[in-house]
């Protein structure tokens, strides 16, 4: 089971950089998982270290030992694709042999003819039956062996494909959004599969998803990666309580933080575009430009006595346990037009009790303990204070 | 309910099939009529509608006559040899076409094409040439090759097309488990485009079957004619013995309505479903 190293591995196609200089490690036995919004590349990290793509420039080592030059197979990795990638003319026992019979093809096996003989061959012996039968059984796939995947449920075939890289016991796993083609209940519980399947066989799991669920339930850590670049190495907990940065802080969570543009002087914090109400106080900032971060379910209606702001509910969603409500600072009717937030196009976000009914339109006052925001730098977006409270995560 | 209500519409689309494939068999019919007459009858008194089989036992031995089975022997040797050679050749050239990337690639790939713009008329004479230099004229291999040139990049491109729709993640896959690009190439890719492999093979096999003006230009010894150039030959400055022409000439359809029989059966077949999620 190797310790992987990144050492600033970039990788260009063409002109165009899709990864800057990645430098990371992931020890022994972590579930690790590259989490970012499509297009960040975050498939081709992984398709790197698999061995399926070249590296521009850096370094990626097993146990310190260089695997950039290595095929695939030299790496003992195993990749689960999010197509499945399941060879649709043979039986899912032949899907599942196939990597145990390539590790006995000789190569004058592979001349034609001769080569779909030996392979019929190979998988007839009986270690090989025997370790596709302990596979099969694991996955419950044992009634399915003789099928084609085509006759298979996505599901199923989801099985298949993890079978196939189960089947060599790799000392690395890649799983490239595997989860990604099944429907919302079935993806729930592979999801609890694989996190089974990760306890079980002790080893790395490299595991990309684009799905904030996905990251947070399985990962013993997450790389968040944006455009190419890593914004946050940390553990789920870390990355939600304590975001490195306004993207990183939007990206994870739902509803998405809140960040509200604000001016602080004397640890004071002015709403901008609505400066005579009242400031938050922000204690041990330096006057500037800053971004509040609130989480939605920090939001709450207030009851009087404390610090609160006065809003605008723009819109109101009755989800069941909960409610979510879109607002605007300030009174609409006196502040119509002045609100200049940063992202004018959506309202502020705030998760209320199931039992508020709020009509849009409506004043309310709303509150949030400011020990709970997370300050960011206008303009680099960086992190200035992370909260001095933090929710003790619900396990 | 278990009749089944046929529309009038359906009744018209039946009869219309029905005219077509008439009209289709009919000249297989007739050539089969022709065989079994006389040739008294055909230039004199008129040809029967319905066939003589009291003479179907007279076949074989005016066929055995012009030596048919020699005719056919040579024509199946082209035809095969075409289409194993196409094969073989479109196989590797349709995978780096549709995997590799390198240069040159799309005039590689505009060459092929082009080669299916010259007509054989206007190859005859250079080839000629090429072939005497090669001692290649009146010998069967020499028309192999001049037919695989033209049935190879037909070959190419139908597989080409059926390499394209792999997706990628398959060989990838392989890949991984630890096949190597050849094996990827015949334990992957080849059984699945297998029904288009099938279809390459109609073509070429259909193309060296029936191959002519190189046979005619470039063979000239009699032994060594397919039928093609044998059936031409029937046609003499005096008599043309049509009974004969006809019966070699089924004959001569036979094999490879059988070749056709035998792979169509694979064309049909698609397995491709099911390799990704649709």
């Amino acid at each position: 089971m190797p310790r992987i190293s990144f050492d600033a591995v970039s990788k260009s196609f063409g002109d165009t950089r899709v990864i800057h200089s990645f430098s990371a490690e992931v020890a022994d036995n972590e579930f690790l998982v590259l989490l970012g919004p499509s297009g960040c590349g975050k498939s081709t990290m992984l398709r790197m270290v698999a061995g399926l793509t070249d590296i521009t420039s850096g370094e990626i080592r097993f146990d310190d030992m260089r695997v950039n030059e290595l095929e695939p197979r030299e790496r003992n990795v195993a990749f689960v694709f999010q197509s499945y990638a399941l060879y649709p003319h043979m039986t899912v026992r032949q899907n599942i042999a196939f990597p145990l019979v390539m590790d006995r093809f000789k190569k004058i096996y592979h001349l034609p003819v001769v080569n779909s003989i030996a392979r019929r061959l190979i998988a007839r012996q009986p270690d090989v039956l025997e370790r596709v039968e302990q596979v099969a059984t694991m996955l419950e796939l044992e009634s399915f062996l003789d099928r084609r995947p085509g006759t298979l449920s996505g599901g199923q075939r989801q099985r298949v494909a993890v079978g196939r890289a189960l089947v060599r016991d790799p000392s690395l796993y890649l799983l490239d959004e595997p989860l990604s083609n099944l429907d919302a209940k079935l993806r729930a519980q592979m999801r609890t599969e694989i996190a089974e399947l990760y306890k079980e066989v002790k080893k790395t799991f490299i595991y990309v998803t684009h799905d904030q669920v996905e990251a947070m339930t399985m990962a013993t850590r997450i790389i968040v990666l944006h455009e190419g670049e890593i914004r946050q190495i940390g553990t789920p907990e870390e990355i939600y309580n304590r975001p490195a940065d306004t993207f990183v802080a939007r990206f994870i969570g739902s509803p998405p933080m809140n960040q509200i543009p604000v001016s602080v002087r004397d640890g004071q914090a002015t709403f901008l575009g609505v400066e005579d109400l009242a400031k938050a106080p922000a204690h041990g900032l330096d006057d500037g430009e800053y971004l509040l971060g609130i989480r939605p379910e920090r939001v709450a209606l207030a009851d009087g006595e404390e610090w609160s702001i006065p809003c605008e509910v723009t819109w109101a969603e009755f989800l069941g346990a909960e409610t979510i409500i879109g607002f605007q600072l300030g009174y609409p009717e006196r502040d119509a037009g002045k609100i200049t937030s940063s992202d004018a196009e959506t309202s502020y976000l705030a998760k209320l009790d199931g039992t508020m009914r709020l009509a849009p339109g409506a004043t309310v006052h709303l509150a949030f303990d400011p020990a709970a925001a997370t300050w960011f730098h206008r303009d680099t977006g960086k992190v200035a204070q992370h909260p001095k409270v933090q929710d003790s995560v619900t396990a | 309910m278990s009749t089944i209500r046929r529309k009038p519409g359906q009744i018209v689309v039946w009869v219309l099939l029905a005219l077509v494939t008439l009209f289709a068999a009919f000249p297989i019919y007739w050539m089969f009529n022709t065989a079994l007459s006389l040739t008294s009858e055909l230039y004199a008194t008129g040809q029967d509608l319905w066939p003589h089989l009291e003479r179907l036992p007279r076949i074989p031995g005016s066929l055995a006559a012009v030596n048919a089975l020699g005719l056919l022997r040579n024509s199946a040797f082209i035809a095969t040899g075409t289409t194993i050679l196409s094969l073989v050749m479109a196989t590797g050239a349709a995978y780096a076409l549709s995997r590799f990337k390198f240069h040159g690639k799309g005039f590689a790939g505009f060459f092929l094409f082009a080669t299916q713009m010259l007509p054989q008329a206007l190859l005859v004479v250079p080839l000629f040439a090429l072939f005497v230099t090669l001692g290649l004229i009146n010998n069967l291999s020499g028309l192999v090759l001049a037919q695989t040139a033209f049935s190879m990049p037909v070959a190419t491109f139908i597989m080409k097309t059926a390499i394209d729709k792999i997706p990628y993640e398959i060989e990838e896959s392989a890949r991984v488990d630890g096949c190597p690009q050849l094996g990827q190439l015949s334990l992957i890719v080849v059984p699945l485009i297998l029904p288009s492999m099938a279809a390459a093979a109609v073509v070429t096999f259909f193309d060296g079957w029936n191959e002519f003006l190189f046979a005619n230009t470039f063979i000239s010894s009699a032994e060594k004619w397919p039928a093609s150039v044998g059936l031409a030959q029937f046609m003499g400055q005096y008599a043309t013995p049509l009974s004969t022409v006809m019966a070699t000439a089924l004959v001569f359809t036979l094999p490879a309505l059988i070749f056709f029989l035998i792979v169509q059966r694979r064309i049909i077949s698609g397995i491709t479903a099911g390799a990704v999620k649709g």
